[in-house]
């Protein structure tokens, strides 16, 4: 009875969020725009949420990692004619790297988590003004990428396509995460999280972790970054390096449920159509506005889910099934 | 008459009528998308430029709409992208595969064109950029702005004018907002100041987002230039006019734009003290200018203070219309809703000098689109200002004042 509970909760989560991905294939070509950007942050904050929510470590440096799938699947692909589904594997290599001499740098020396923030953000502004100013990156003006048209060089006619290629990445992401929350690695990320010096004491090696989550964050979050720039055809230093989209993942991470597997899926799938309809709906006629809703909106949700939506469901789940058994108890 | 006579009658009367009521419906209507800032860092200058667009629609449409669909009304789609190209590559998705519009008015920046034009080569609908200083790289984007490097060297030949005016100019410093504009107007101009023998003494990036333009200044003085060149925006070239204010430093020939210099706010923000300090000496690098003598420009001017008795009526206003009234001359010569034929009508619009399509000044004779996208026959204007009003200056041929240059009576 309870492995079928267990199993059925594992599940269901599942089939909820493939038919709500898969919905938009039945939809116009408006639905699947926003259903791609929709997908892709789903995608970012699942590999956001590695490093920032289940190990704990507050990174706000992953505009790095987006930048360096993107720019290198893009140079590779301007320059030497290699295809970005080779150059996305480049890319995330060098994410990787760049990750690990992070988490070497901010904690080999076990530095508080503040200083981790702090060097992180200072990394990022330093690789937004390297871009920004290096001629060979497109500097200031970003690079746009030759259209090739053929799915052999990562470009496709259809939007559809794109959705499905981005579906496809989050279904790995997910189901990564899902992998790496439930083994062995996933329990001492979380041990470090919840107390460092306890975990380091029962002989955790924090520092290979720590080091281990940041690659496999940034490398996965330089997947996401290939796949933008492929889908805009067109990479620039604002979009890819600047600090507004680590922070427009940490918030929707943290209103998801930030340390959670579905946490980082929940929040995108939920504020990104929000925020991108009241846009479209509002932005032409009454401009600002929907920038005003939004930020009501995100208020409330922080308001009365401090935890996330995730956490809020929980709690209320528990209470249902108190109120079930103390009403199932009183009628025996 | 015969009862089969009669029905042919009726029939015949039904026919007529029929067609009779059918022949308004060939007035087909023409959706055009409207691509602009209405938030974020541009949003002041989108709205404006979307009142100029929303004027001529209006007009067009009350006029009987264009002729060649029969009388179709444009309507307008606008979105707003929020000043960022990745919302401009979004939104120009939907407009083109949802709305199914025929054209689109914007965006607004380069950053934002960069992002549009994957988009539009794709989709292979046209757009047309207004304040955007790249050379399009694909045949469905044009521009109605001059190119960056064209501001560059509007800079090298008015200093090169000031000199033949009687103003001792053998030291240039320039200062430059430190982007992709910025870095390659600064090359443009050093380049073609070193090919008159003009030494440039020091080139100076400034952030777009910069706080304080003091230490530029101080930076500025030390160089002791003949001249400068200020490469900025609006906010940036209010914190510069102000540092040069408070320092007391006005002697050298000052030139910069354009906004920085000739925004029709500019002279309010500043306030008359500092402004009459700074301005009225100093020569900004324009697009439009009131003071313009093209009967178009004058047609918009009166048209818009009517439509908008409490707006200001500003250069982005112009481009607006500018870019609407091409577009509406686009939509007769095509006289289709074809993408791809409404764009090919934009690309082969052409002008003769005076023509009341005509509105910005910066396009003083004949005028048509070149290969890339770029409108040829365009030339920089450079304006002073007096008594919080501009006045052109540069070039004479368009010049409603005499220059005011410092050291030279």
């Amino acid at each position: 009875m309870r492995e079928t509970r267990l199993r059925s909760s594992a599940v269901l989560p599942w089939i909820a969020f493939l038919a709500v991905a898969l919905a938009p294939l039945m939809m116009s070509s408006g639905w699947t725009n926003m259903a791609i950007l929709t997908l892709l942050f789903v995608h970012l904050c699942i590999a956001w949420n590695l490093v920032g929510g289940i190990a704990g470590q507050f990174c706000i440096g992953h505009s790095l990692f987006l930048a360096a799938g993107a720019y290198t699947s893009t140079l590779l692909s301007i320059h030497l004619g290699i295809s970005p589904w080779i150059g996305m594997f480049a890319g995330a290599a060098l994410a990787a790297v760049i990750g690990v001499f992070i988490a070497w740098l901010s904690f080999r020396y076990e530095l508080p988590p503040l200083s981790f923030a702090l060097v992180t953000i200072a990394l990022a502004m330093l690789g937004f003004l390297a871009i920004s100013s290096i001629d060979f990156l497109g500097a200031s003006r970003g690079l746009t990428l030759p259209v090739r048209g053929t799915p052999a060089m990562y470009q496709f006619r259809s939007d559809t396509t794109y959705y499905v290629v981005i579906l496809i990445q989050v279904i790995i992401a997910l189901a990564l995460s899902m992998w790496l929350y439930h083994t062995k690695i996933g329990l001492y990320l979380r041990a470090v999280r919840d107390n460092e010096r306890a975990a380091h004491a029962i002989g955790v090696p924090v520092l290979k972790y720590k080091m281990l989550a940041m690659a496999i964050s940034a490398a996965l979050t330089a997947f996401g970054g290939t796949f933008y720039a492929q889908y805009l055809q067109y990479v620039e230093p604002h979009t890819f390096a600047g600090i507004n989209i680590v922070i427009q993942i940490i918030l929707l991470t943290v209103v998801g449920g930030s340390g959670t597997v579905w946490g980082p899926v929940v929040g995108p799938l939920l504020l990104v159509p929000a925020g991108e309809w009241l846009r479209h709906s509002l932005g032409g006629s009454l401009p600002g506005v929907h920038l005003l809703i939004f930020g009501v909106l995100l208020v409330v949700v922080i308001r009365f889910a401090p935890d996330g939506l995730i956490g809020a469901f929980g709690r209320a789940r528990q209470a249902w099934r108190f109120r079930r058994g103390v009403a199932e108890a009183a009628t025996q | 008459m015969s009862r089969l006579s009669r029905l042919a009658a009726v029939g015949a009367l039904a026919l007529v009528t029929g067609v009779m009521s059918v022949a308004p419906s060939f007035a087909k209507d023409i959706k055009i998308g409207v691509l602009m800032p209405r938030t974020g860092r541009y949003a002041e200058t989108g709205l404006s430029v979307v009142r100029g667009i929303e004027m001529v629609v209006k007009n067009t449409n009350d006029a009987g709409g264009i002729k060649s669909l029969g009388g179709g009304k444009i309507n307008l789609v606008i979105a707003d992208n929020g000043s960022d190209p990745t919302k401009t590559s979004l939104e120009a998705r939907r407009l083109m595969s949802e709305e199914k519009v025929s054209f689109i008015l914007g965006p607004y920046s380069t950053p934002e064109a960069q992002a549009f034009m994957p988009v539009a080569d794709r989709y292979q609908v046209g757009g047309v950029g207004l304040q955007t200083t790249l050379i399009p790289t694909t045949p469905y984007f044009s521009t109605i702005s001059i190119s960056a490097e064209g501001f560059g060297k509007a800079y090298a030949d008015a200093v090169k004018w000031l000199i033949s005016k009687g103003a001792k100019i053998n030291t240039v410093a320039i200062t430059y907002a430190n982007n992709d504009y910025g870095q390659v107007v600064s090359k443009t101009a050093a380049a073609a100041l070193a090919a008159q023998g003009i030494k440039v003494l020091e080139s100076i990036p400034v952030e777009p987002s910069v706080k304080d333009m003091t230490p530029i200044v101080l930076r500025v003085k030390s160089l002791a230039p003949d001249a400068v060149i200020s490469v900025v925006y609006f906010q940036d070239g209010v914190l510069l006019h102000k540092a040069r204010f408070n320092l007391g430093y006005t002697s050298p020939i000052w030139l910069g734009g354009s906004a920085g210099f000739s925004d029709d706010k500019l002279w309010g923000t500043l306030g008359k003290e500092v402004a009459e300090k700074t301005l009225t000496s100093s020569f900004g690098l324009a697009f439009y200018s009131a003071d313009g003598k093209l009967p178009g420009l004058k047609d918009a001017l009166q048209k818009g203070s009517a439509a908008y008795p409490d707006k200001v009526i500003d250069q982005s206003f112009m481009f607006g219309v500018q870019a609407a009234r091409f577009l509406v001359q686009a939509l007769e010569n095509a006289g289709t809703d074809d993408p791809v034929k409404v764009n090919a009508a934009f690309r082969g619009l052409k002008f003769k000098a005076g023509d009341p399509a005509i509105v910005l000044p910066i396009i003083p004779g004949d005028v048509h689109y070149a290969e890339d996208g770029t409108l040829a026959g365009t030339s920089a204007i450079f304006v002073q200002w007096k008594d919080g009003v501009k006045h052109t200056v540069y070039p004479e041929a368009v010049a409603s004042a005499k220059p005011i240059i410092e050291g030279v009576k």
